[in-house]
């Protein structure tokens, strides 16, 4: 996998003149849309003050001139955004992708499929809303993986008909080959509730049979990072080899939040719970600012580094 | 009277409470060993093919896999468990023991079925390895209840004895062993 430094050196100097072109492109879409408000409050006024000329204004007129605006500048706001954030894709995203690894191929409006989401089985599957963008999938030297952002939430309508959207996971949801034969299932999920109420924390995590029976392993620092669950001991132990173990808490301090994982039916699924999107570029960053292009190679790398840094392409084993 | 009833019932739940402790942590402990036995014999199941493979390349370590063979044969007809731990800890030791660089022997490298052999091998070890661990896990557990108090008491009536862990050699700690590597560390 190459280092940030050889990405960024490649952005420099092969990307660096398009994103001065995409620079050039999203100051003419804030004037944009700068001018797209100022039309909106304009246009609105006007309607109101014909109406308060002809009719008499009331609060009712009112509130529904400006959600009426406010939505008029939210189509446009997808308008004009849409092909900025388009072009940041394909011009910067895509070739930084293919610079990693020419395997890999990029869809940007494609999402995890939500037939994997299920059977990792990690979050609540009585979801209503999933969305997602920014597929990666290909295959790293004998593994294939995939990867993208990810929102799954569930949403609520109470008696009085008000709803409320509670959010189920946000962030990357990677799945890649396990190289190792095994059967059953193993989750490894953080470990909330023995870190916040110590010991009734372990007794309330093996009552809770969601994942199988709790399992106790042998790396205190692991111990005390993840709870794992699975539904056999050996298997458990099997996947979580002493390296792996190590490697799975140097990927956790990397991303630096929180991760769950399954292995499930030959597969590892990983979800890196970074509660927000992590591709979207932010229309009022300036690009200019190579910190901000150093965030999503940060990102990428880690994710597309998963394979090598788990050590999954290696193959002593007979699959 | 009442409270007298009372206090012996609570005495009673708890005394059943232990008691179950005690038994599913003794079969948490026989389960695996369950799991440690079958893979043992995977390996048993192994060793001749392993053996037949790499005797005619490695004409000066014949003793060693003459023990090998041996070792297997004791431990397959082993009567407790001690003994099936204590013949597979030295197998596997032995396994160490066939002492061959296989750089030495490109012949053997370029051997098919010498390959899936040794794929074959480095599972069943990691396997293996594994089932130590869960194994040592709920052995320590079940030592743990039965030292401890309260439930040493019942422990001592139920005539649990101290269980020992499955040691290994170094060579099969590894978490992903490489015939070659095992082979030349000895």
């Amino acid at each position: 996998m190459k280092s940030i430094e050889e990405v960024m050196a490649y952005y420099q100097e092969s990307i660096y003149p398009t994103v001065q072109e995409l620079e050039a492109n999203r100051k003419v879409m804030v004037k944009k849309l700068k001018m797209l408000i100022a039309l909106c409050i304009g246009v609105t006024l006007l309607i109101m003050g014909l109406i308060h000329y002809l009719f008499g204004l009331n609060l009712f007129v009112i509130i529904l001139f400006t959600i009426l605006a406010l939505f008029a500048y939210g189509i446009g706001y997808i308008y004009i955004a849409g092909d900025y954030t388009d072009s940041f894709k394909d011009k910067v995203l895509a070739k930084i992708i293919t610079y990693l690894d020419p395997n890999l191929s990029f869809e940007k409006k494609q999402k995890f499929p939500s037939q994997e989401y299920l059977t990792s089985n990690l979050f609540a599957k009585n979801y209503n809303g999933y969305k997602g963008n920014d597929l990666i999938t290909g295959t790293i030297d004998k593994t294939n993986i995939a990867f993208s952002d990810l929102y799954v939430y569930h949403i609520t309508k109470d008696s009085k008909g008000h709803t409320s959207e509670s959010r189920i996971f946000q962030g990357i949801y990677f799945m890649a080959d396990f190289n190792k034969h095994f059967e059953g299932e193993l989750y490894v999920v953080p470990d909330i509730a023995q870190s916040k109420f110590g010991l009734v924390g372990t007794m309330m995590q093996k009552m809770y049979k969601r994942y199988g029976d709790l399992m106790e392993l042998d790396n205190p620092t692991f111990e005390k990072a993840f709870a794992v669950y699975g539904s056999d001991p050996i298997m458990a132990r099997y996947i979580l080899t002493h390296s792996m173990m190590e490697r799975i808490l140097e990927f956790k301090a990397q991303v630096d939040v929180d991760i769950y994982l399954s292995f499930i039916e030959g597969k590892i699924y990983i979800a890196i719970y970074y509660g927000f999107d992590q591709f979207e570029p932010n229309a009022y960053r300036s690009l200019d600012d190579l910190e901000t292009i150093k965030k999503y190679v940060e990102v990428l790398i880690s994710v597309i580094g998963i394979s090598e840094q788990l050590k999954l392409n290696d193959r002593l084993w007979s699959k | 009277m009442m409270t007298l009833l009372i206090v012996l019932a609570i005495l009673g739940v708890i005394v059943a409470l232990m008691y179950n402790f005690l038994i599913a942590k003794k079969n948490e402990v026989d389960n695996i060993y369950g799991g440690i036995d079958a893979l043992f014999k995977n390996r048993y199941n192994l060793i001749p093919n392993l053996v037949q493979s790499v005797k005619q390349y490695v004409t000066h370590e014949r003793e060693t896999l003459e023990k090998i063979t041996q070792y297997r044969t004791q431990a397959m007809e082993a009567k407790s468990s001690d003994e099936t731990l204590e013949l597979n800890n030295k197998l596997g030791s032995m396994l160490g023991g066939v002492s061959v660089a296989m750089e030495e022997y490109p012949d053997l490298k370029a051997n098919e079925n010498f390959l899936h052999l040794q794929k074959s091998l480095n599972e069943i070890e990691a396997q293996i390895s594994a089932a130590r661990r869960a194994y040592n896990q709920a052995v320590t557990d079940y030592n743990n209840a039965i030292e401890m108090f309260p439930t040493n008491i019942l422990a001592k009536y139920m005539k649990y004895q101290r269980k020992g862990v499955f040691e290994v050699s170094e060579e099969t700690q590894k978490d992903n062993p490489d015939v070659k590597d095992i082979f030349k560390s000895s």
